[in-house]
């Protein structure tokens, strides 16, 4: 009689570790989807700098640029959005994060020039 | 007339005889007549005495020489026997000679006695044959005998043959040889002699098997059957049972040979003595009935000859190399908890370190195929942990420290060249487990092979964080990157990260709090570096002190985890990001006015040596107070550039920041600009001109020229120095104004942002009590009323901070908006608000946020017009110079890079936590 109420206990409290567990697992992964959107909207907003920052050019070759990061940029707000945060997204980013260097560059380039 | 018949007839028989030479032959091979037959085949036999005088001595020479024949054949035996044991007392007679020997022996009786037989008894079985015997004693007799004998048989006619003459002459002849004893004709007759020798030998043959039995027949044996496997009898016995054949003893090394003697031996004697090869022979004295010799070191093959009174032994011996390791291994098994498989080490070095509760076995591979082995684990006391003394014969499995040595037979399994030995616990103290071997050919190793088994304990786990400072400032949407490394001794379960926050100031909510799994080990995993991202707002986390750890756990029941040490993170928002580093600002302000102090100084001594030494600025004394402030200017230099880094790095900071005002940047940006000159080219050609102005080839005029320059150069660095200065202040100003701009703007927006909120859902809300409420709505006002505390409390850290900032200071509009501010009691009605918010007073909850938002916006306008006015009109908003233009988009650049990198390194942390859900660490066995 002990050993199977033993046995029943055993299986109960092993059931209520492993349920609370998964809860803890899904709540984990729900934050994670509810981060990674937070994240994409931050993305969003800051492709919204891009665009201000578009308006404020001139230089043709810049601007150009600028739009290519922009169309980057709503790659990596995609991506966030779907909840991916593994390679691809990082690529995306760090993809971005290289072409406005680039841009930065050919302004001083560009400036470099008119000066001259 | 009868003796010219007579002297007839022994002519006759003269010729007959004559005749009877040269048909010799034709009588050998006739076959013997009996004399019966004979006799009465007779024309005219001789008289009967004769007759019978012949067949006495035909049978005296035949009894005669067959005796001799045999005898001779016993004599060849004996005396062969006789020669075997002779020879065998001396020493190991070979069998090819024994067989010789037995063959010359049985010879005698083989070939010698036939031959005699043949030639005394078949070849003197006639008459005639007699009587050419009798001839060579009796010469006289012998003819006539031999005539008469003829006579028997003539054939002649009538008138020539005279029957009675015949007879006379027969008669003649058997009267003479009556009278003569014919037995004195037979040859030689030495059978007495041959009988006494036979005699004589038989004796002593049987003498020798009387006294020693054991050797005669022994003896008999060796000589009856000389390639039989026949041991040679000694009288000492030697016992060379346990010496093989060959006996190998070790290469090139001294040995000894003990022998003892046989239990069955017949004589002891004091002394034997051997020899390798043709070496020197070794004498030994018989001690305990054993002789043991000793030989010096030998590399080839050979004999060793023994020899112990009668006993003589060769024995073959082979030096061969001793029966060493191959290779030698442990087969360890670890503690179940660890869930490890077996595993082998190599044990050559004669020492392992195992972990306590592990059992482990050897396996060792000799050279040579082994015959014996033995191991004795001595387990050593716990205060004697370096040799083992003479352990107790005392078998025990020691699992508890104990001061005693003791000792236990470890049991051994042999396979060919293979040794195993049986499993066996290691113990809480140091362990010596000797093992010792023979080979098939009796030899053991050199030195019985030891290994010194030291127990470990299982060592708890490390764990630290890698590549991140002990302290760390962040802001709170930014991310840090750093390592987790774990180590263990055998393996490691799982690493993660846990953090505990802090709050520095009064503030809503709970400190934050949490743990996360980084990487799931396994148990042969004894090291973890994991890379990790840390994002605050990733998890939730609100401006605080962060105390990090990074945390492991091995498999060992009840050990739990293990915390690294601890790293302070100070998570913060914006405006205290940009109150740090106003005051790291503040720091380099100061050193900068320091350095243009010295600067100054310099300067000053400058212009005294022109003054004072102008007219001889080449002198020595001159040269030396020159290359003095040569090297302070040096000095200087160094400093600058010190702060120019720091100046850079607060830059830095400073563009994380969002909230800094671009002007505020601008400033920073012109002052480092100056800064970076003065160090970089400013101060170096100050340098450079006084160490012209040392020169000693140059003339007076020209170093006072060059000391002129310096000192121009000099003014000008001080000037810029001072503008440096100038736009760091400033800088700083704009900071700290900015700064209060910023939190007030931000305050606005949260009471904006909280007025919004309950907007939201005031359809449903309103006139419903706070208990009435969905829960989603209650949640959703229990956020808003958190807020609003917050929000409360915030505006009262920044009334604190103006009336600080204003002791500093002294600036009046910062007196003035913390007198309105105090005087509004925001922070009390901010409270209250909250209150009103948790009460679910809805629209009153809205109107009063709305209401706040605005005042507080106006707080904002009034100290935009001090902070435009302290700018020295640099703002302007938009248009600007085209530098100013170039500067906003760099700024506005480098933001972005920055805000860009944040995300990034959030999405990496985000992924992080992603891939630690998806690893979870194994459960801890019980």
């Amino acid at each position: 009689m002990k050993i199977i109420t033993n046995t029943i206990l055993y299986i109960a409290i092993t059931s209520i570790t492993c349920f609370a567990s998964d809860q803890n697992t899904v709540e984990k992964l729900r934050q994670h989807g509810e981060k990674s959107q937070l994240l994409s909207l931050e993305q969003d907003e800051l492709s919204a700098d891009v665009q201000d920052l578009i308006d404020e050019q001139t230089d043709s070759e810049v601007i150009k640029m600028l739009r290519e990061i922009e169309l980057v940029m709503a790659d990596a707000t995609d991506l966030l959005d779907q909840k991916n945060t593994g390679g691809a997204t990082i690529a995306t980013e760090t993809e971005v994060i290289e072409k406005i260097f680039e841009a930065a560059k050919k302004k001083q380039q560009n400036q470099k020039k008119d000066g001259g | 007339m009868i003796c010219a018949l007579f002297s007839q007839c022994q002519t006759r028989i003269a010729a007959s005889h004559s005749q009877n030479k040269s048909q010799r032959k034709l009588y050998l091979p006739m076959p013997a007549k009996p004399q019966t037959t004979n006799r009465q085949s007779h024309l005219a036999p001789i008289p009967n005495g004769l007759q019978r005088q012949l067949q006495t001595f035909r049978r005296s020479l035949w009894r005669i020489k067959v005796t001799e024949a045999l005898l001779a054949g016993c004599l060849g035996l004996v005396a062969s026997f006789l020669m075997v044991f002779l020879l065998d007392r001396l020493f190991e007679t070979p069998a090819s000679l024994r067989l010789i020997i037995l063959l010359t022996g049985t010879s005698l009786f083989t070939v010698f006695a036939p031959y005699w037989i043949h030639r005394w008894v078949y070849r003197h079985r006639r008459e005639h044959q007699l009587a050419r015997l009798i001839s060579i004693r009796f010469p006289n007799l012998g003819d006539r005998l031999l005539g008469a004998i003829e006579l028997q048989d003539q054939k002649e006619k009538t008138e020539n043959l005279s029957p009675q003459l015949r007879a006379a002459a027969m008669r003649d002849v058997a009267k003479e040889a009556s009278k003569l004893d014919l037995t004195a004709a037979l040859p030689h007759p030495s059978q007495r002699k041959w009988l006494l020798a036979v005699v004589a030998l038989s004796c002593v043959t049987a003498a020798l098997l009387i006294g020693a039995p054991d050797a005669g027949i022994n003896s008999f044996k060796r000589w009856i059957m000389p390639y039989a496997s026949t041991e040679r009898f000694t009288f000492t016995r030697l016992d060379l049972s346990a010496i093989g054949t060959p006996e190998r003893v070790p290469y090139g090394e001294a040995f000894s040979l003990t022998i003892p003697l046989a239990k069955d031996t017949g004589h002891k004697p004091m002394e034997a003595r051997a020899r390798y090869g043709n070496d020197d022979w070794v004498q030994a004295a018989r001690v305990k009935d054993t002789y043991t010799f000793h030989f010096a070191g030998q590399r080839a093959m050979d004999t060793v000859t023994v020899e112990a009174h009668d006993a003589r032994h060769e024995l073959p011996f082979e030096p061969v190399m001793r029966p060493e390791t191959e290779g030698i291994e442990a087969r360890v098994e670890l503690p179940d908890y660890l869930q490890r498989s077996d595993s082998t080490s190599d044990l050559r070095s004669g020492y392992i370190s195992l972990l306590e509760g592990s059992s482990m076995s050897i396996e060792t591979t000799t050279t040579r195929k082994l015959l014996s082995a033995s191991a004795e684990l001595v387990t050593l006391p716990q205060h004697e942990q370096t040799q083992p003394t003479t352990p107790s014969i005392e078998d025990s499995t020691a699992s508890e420290p104990t001061n005693k040595t003791i000792s236990k037979t470890v049991k051994l399994e042999i396979e060919g060249k293979t040794l195993t030995s049986e499993p066996f616990a290691v113990a809480k103290q140091a362990m010596i487990l000797t093992v010792d071997w023979r080979d098939i050919y009796k030899l053991s190793a050199a030195t019985p092979f030891q290994i010194r088994i030291e127990p470990v304990q299982d060592q708890a786990p490390s764990s630290y964080l890698n590549e991140i400072e002990r302290q760390h400032i962040m802001l709170e949407e930014e991310t840090i990157e750093f390592k987790i490394v774990a180590e263990d001794d055998f393996g490691l379960k799982a690493c993660g990260i846990s953090w505990e926050g802090s709050f520095s100031k009064p503030t809503t909510g709970s400190p934050a709090s949490g743990e996360l799994t980084v990487t799931a080990g396994n148990p042969t995993k004894t090291n973890i570096t994991s890379p990790f991202s840390f994002s605050p707002a990733n998890l939730s986390i609100k401006p605080q002190k962060i105390s990090l750890r990074s945390w492991t756990e091995d498999y060992k029941p009840g050990r739990g985890r293990v915390y690294s040490e601890p790293t302070t993170l100070y998570v913060l928002s914006r405006t205290e990001h940009a109150q740090v580093l106003k005051n790291r600002f503040d720091s380099a302000i100061g050193q900068l006015e320091d350095v243009a102090r010295q600067e100054q100084n310099l300067n000053d001594e400058n212009l005294r040596t022109e003054r004072d030494m102008g007219e001889d600025l080449q002198s020595e004394s001159s040269r030396e107070k020159l290359k003095r402030q040569q090297d302070s200017e040096a000095a200087n230099q160094e400093r600058m550039e010190e702060i120019s880094k720091r100046v850079e790095e607060i830059f830095k900071d400073a563009v994380r920041n969002g909230e800094i005002e671009k002007e505020s940047l601008k400033k920073m940006s012109d002052a480092l600009q100056s800064m970076k000159e003065l160090s970089q080219q400013d101060l170096p050609q100050i340098g450079k001109k006084l160490e012209d102005a040392q020169d000693r080839r140059n003339t007076n005029n020209k170093s006072k020229k060059d000391l002129k320059e310096a000192i121009e150069q000099q003014n000008e660095a001080i000037k810029k120095m001072q503008k440096a200065i100038k736009d760091a202040k400033e800088a700083n100003q704009m900071f700290e104004a900015g700064t209060f701009v910023n939190r007030l703007k931000k305050a606005a927006r949260t009471q904006d942002s909280i007025a919004n909120g309950i907007i939201g859902i005031i359809d449903t809300i309103i006139g419903s009590s706070f208990d009435d409420l969905d829960p989603v709505e209650q949640r959703s006002i229990r956020k808003s009323h958190t807020q609003q505390r917050e929000n409360a409390i915030d505006i009262k850290w920044i009334q604190e901070d103006l009336s600080n900032y204003y002791s500093r200071t002294q600036n009046p509009e910062h007196k003035e908006l913390y007198n309105i501010i105090q005087k509004s009691m925001a922070d009390a009605e901010l409270i209250e608000l909250a209150k009103r918010i948790s009460a679910n007073l809805s629209f009153a909850s809205i109107s009063q946020s709305k209401y706040w938002a605005q005042e507080i916006r106006k707080w904002v306008k009034h100290l935009e017009g001090d902070k435009n006015n302290s700018g020295g009109g640099a703002g302007g908003g938009g248009g600007g110079s085209q530098e100013e233009q170039d500067f906003e988009f760099m700024l506005k650049v480098m933001r972005m890079i920055q805000q860009e990198q944040n995300i990034r390194g959030r999405t990496r942390a985000l992924e992080d936590l992603r891939r630690s859900l998806q690893k979870p660490p194994p459960k801890t066995q019980s």
